[in-house]
């Protein structure tokens, strides 16, 4: 059964369900339908509601698409297994989503703009690079979808988990990541509502398995289960190279930092940077009009190409 | 834009001469870094992008309080390609005018150097409006967002902005306050670039040639115009206190041809020079500028220059500069039979692109210009000036505007709010403030017009006129600060030479109380220009008790 919350702080959505053979997933679809739809995708242990700010901005002009991940947010908890052929399921749910959304919903089938945060980056961008025809514009705020950068040390509070399993599971049992993410990930004070809502969806232990996981399945080097993965989809992101493309990135996190961000920039040129030099990791809690500002200006400016990559 | 001006002459410039030195600047332990136009390119787009990321969007305001400097002109130029609007202050005011000159204006950004931003959170200056503190050079994270951080570490250059066709203003510079609190006076397309023009007109200096400035705004016009500028090794917050040893040491050791500063600077640099019998043989040119420059001060100051150089004393405001300029020929020689006839100070002849036309003095605001406005020629009026270095309004204060501007057909006339008159050789003289002036019951007396002749009288060392009681029977009471040396009969000796000068000047002979002032209070930014406000009230105190 898919986790029940109550009355959440800047939520006021819609729920929407999509049933398939791996489980009930929520979603949201907000705006116009005929609008041009924005496909927003959360990380771990984050879920639709960090995208909240930018779904009330963008909703009068976009179609606003956020779904929950399998085994995180809404979604009902019968998780993929963390192996390559589950990353590679979770590209295929998401273009489930879309073609259900096509199919049903009329949602275009081309003129996509994606926007990826935390792992939904590598996963996101697997699907966007393999359905380039559907993607107008990519959008990447905070994350990594190729192999870290030399030298890159991770963050200790995340090494812990990922190296131990005992400290894994008493992250479980405490639900400590989801909770440190909510004083780590933001540089200005987090209100205790949106904290509450944040971990809302994460409330019963048997909610939460999948929060652990996805720490544990980060690939860190050589022969780790991912770390081809993260090869492949570094040179995928050359498939990418002609969508206009914005960075948004919030400079005060401890895990995708300058080197990760230099990564993006030498691999994507043409993108258009955005930094946010007194944001965290998760920025829309710390700058949501900066940043929504900001997307709204990128979707202005490149609306005719996007137009253009739609239609042809 | 006007800073537009600055950016596109050095891109051109770098595109002609890359190599060529644009700025030699101080690196600490009396090392000197040399920056070509080249490099001064690459510094635009190093700050574009950076900027650019931080968020800086066109139409922005940025206030800038950096030092003089290759950062300096890098960041204005950033920001002029980004379509942004730099706000200059200058940071040695009064922190409380800082604060409010900065309520008024509300920048976004405040770009920095750590001290800055120090000052900032300290004094509470942009509260509630910057919302992008960024940081230039070195500093903790928490003064504000690193450019250096900012622009990562790859080489991509920035974005090439098109900000052509904007509403905005090119630039906004607070004038120094020095003449009461400091406004915000917006340039135009082209004023700044006519300013520069103007100055290299009036200076004389082929592209090339070494300079070294104490001025901010002639550093930056300096690598507009194609010099080598040096940046001296001082504070620029108190160019009053800059050490003239390390001065004229520079202009030795780069062989500068022309130096701009201020009157306290020379004053020091000359003194310096006389007592270690030094010639500061490469210079040619000197240009004052900031405040008037007094004859006895060009006098020490040529006596340590080679006979061929030239001192040139200019005249003008953060609104419109420069005016006029006056060289040193006529400086100690008619000009000081001017003063000494209770003239004013001589600022020199009008630059041929101004149109300087006295008028009669006014209090409320005129809207339109009109002839009848106009003295008789040789009367004493308020001083005008319009041309294409003239700025045509204060930036967010239409009150101040219309009190300042002139609408003349499509040109915009700035009244100084400076008394003066010309002479038949049509020679500007300065009179003084007009707000300032002295109303007494047997007519106006001009403040500058008094203190000149005062100044001539050996043991002053400056003076002030101020007048006490209600305006138009107004007492004139000359505030009198003595060499240090001065002891009671010198002293005595000094008051009644003056009050004898003042009683052969028909139009001075009202003047007849002196009182001694153990230091009379000075403006920050030049130590010179007397603070009359403040010495009238306490003139009347004094009188009064």
């Amino acid at each position: 059964m898919p986790t029940r919350v109550g009355k959440l702080p800047d939520y006021p959505f819609t729920s929407r369900w999509f049933s398939d053979s791996a489980g009930t997933r929520h979603y949201l679809d907000e705006g116009p339908r005929d609008a041009p739809p924005v496909l927003m995708l959360h990380g771990n242990p984050t879920w639709s509601y960090f995208w909240r700010h930018l779904v009330i901005g963008l909703r009068e002009r976009y179609r606003c698409v956020v779904p929950d991940m399998a085994g995180m947010g809404l979604s009902s908890r019968t998780a993929e297994p963390f192996t390559v052929g589950g990353f590679q399921a979770r590209a295929d749910r998401i273009e489930a989503l879309v073609t259900h959304l096509t199919v049903k919903h009329q949602a275009p089938e081309r003129g996509w703009t994606v926007v990826v945060h935390d792992w939904s980056g590598p996963v996101g961008l697997r699907w966007a690079s393999w359905h380039a025809e559907r993607i107008a514009r990519i959008i990447v705020c905070n994350t990594v979808a190729f192999p870290w950068p030399e030298g890159h040390r991770l963050y200790w509070g995340l090494k812990f988990i990922h190296a131990s399993a005992l400290a894994a599971w008493i992250s479980y049992r405490h639900n400590l990541f989801a909770l440190g993410i909510t004083h780590q990930g933001v540089t200005s004070r987090m209100p205790r509502q949106v904290r509450a809502a944040y971990l809302a969806p994460y409330r019963r232990r048997s909610d939460r398995r999948a929060i652990e996981k996805f720490v544990r399945a980060i690939p860190r080097k050589a022969g780790d289960m991912g770390w081809e993965t993260l090869h492949e989809l570094g040179r995928d992101l050359t498939a990418l190279r002609n969508k206009p493309t914005l960075l948004c990135w919030g400079m005060q996190d401890p895990v995708f930092n300058d080197q990760v961000l230099d990564g993006w920039m030498r691999r994507l040129p043409h993108a258009q940077v955005r930094l946010f030099p007194h944001a965290g990791h998760l920025l829309l809690d710390d700058v949501p009009h900066q940043v929504t500002n900001d997307v709204l200006a990128f979707l202005a400016v490149t609306a005719a190409s996007a137009a253009g990559a739609g239609a042809s | 834009m006007a800073g537009a001006d600055l950016l596109h002459a050095v891109e051109g410039l770098a595109g002609d001469r890359p190599e060529a030195v644009a700025q030699y600047h101080p690196v600490g332990r009396g090392r000197y870094e040399a920056v070509t136009y080249h490099r001064l390119r690459e510094g635009f787009d190093y700050y574009a992008a950076a900027l650019a990321r931080a968020g800086v969007v066109p139409g922005m305001r940025a206030c800038l309080m950096v030092p003089p400097g290759p950062d300096l002109t890098a960041v204005m130029g950033a920001l002029t390609r980004l379509g942004a609007v730099p706000v200059l202050i200058d940071p040695g005011l009064a922190p409380a005018a800082v604060r409010s000159a900065l309520a008024e204006t509300r920048p976004q950004a405040f770009i920095g150097v750590a001290k800055a931003h120090v000052a900032r959170l300290l004094l509470g200056w942009g509260r509630g409006t910057v919302r992008l503190p960024l940081l230039v050079g070195a500093g903790p994270a928490f003064l504000g967002a690193p450019l250096r951080r900012l622009r990562g570490t790859t080489g991509i250059s920035g974005p090439s902005g098109n900000a052509e066709g904007r509403e905005a203003p090119g630039l906004v510079a607070f004038t120094s306050g020095s003449t009461g609190p400091p406004k915000p006076a917006s340039y135009n397309p082209g004023n700044l670039m006519a300013q520069f023009r103007m100055a290299g007109h009036m200076a004389g200096l082929p592209p090339g040639t070494v300079a070294l400035s104490t001025l901010p705004p002639f550093s930056l016009a300096g690598s507009a115009m194609g010099l080598s500028m040096v940046v001296p090794d001082m504070n620029f917050l108190r160019p009053a206190s800059a050490d003239p040893a390390v001065l004229a040491g520079e202009i030795c050791r780069f062989d500068v041809a022309a130096v701009f500063a201020s009157p306290v600077v020379l004053e020091r640099l000359s003194a310096y020079c006389a007592q270690h019998s030094r010639l500061l043989k490469p210079v040619r040119t000197v240009l004052s500028g900031g405040a008037s420059l007094a004859p006895r001060t060009a006098e020490k100051l040529l006596a340590c220059l080679p006979a061929q150089a030239r001192l040139l004393s200019c005249y003008g405001a953060t609104e419109s500069m420069p005016i006029s300029v006056l060289g040193h020929h006529d400086l100690l020689g008619d000009a000081r039979c001017g003063s000494r006839r209770g003239w004013g100070s001589c600022v020199g002849v009008p630059l041929p692109d101004n149109n300087v036309r006295i008028i009669r003095i006014a209090n409320g605001p005129i809207a339109e210009w009109d002839y009848s406005l106009l003295v008789a020629p040789g009367e004493i009026g308020e001083i005008t000036v319009a041309g294409p270095g003239t700025s045509s309004a204060y930036d967010g204060q239409p009150q101040n505007t219309a009190l300042a501007k002139i609408r003349d057909g499509k040109q915009i006339v700035h009244r100084m709010g400076d008394a003066g008159r010309f002479d038949e050789q049509g020679r500007l003289w300065f009179c003084g403030r007009v707000s300032q002036r002295v109303r007494t019951a047997h007519g106006e007396v001009f403040t500058e017009q008094a203190e000149a002749v005062a100044n001539t009288v050996p043991g002053v060392r400056r003076c002030g006129l101020v007048g006490t009681g209600p305006a138009g029977t107004q007492l004139p009471v000359l505030c009198v600060e003595t060499e240090r040396r001065l002891r009671g009969a010198q002293r005595r000796k000094a008051v009644t030479d003056t009050l004898a000068l003042m009683q052969g000047i028909p139009h001075l002979a009202g003047i007849k109380q002196v009182l001694f002032h153990p230091g009379l209070p000075v403006d920050i930014r030049h130590n010179s220009k007397i603070n009359h406000p403040a010495l009238a009230v306490w003139a009347a105190r004094k009188i009064r008790g």
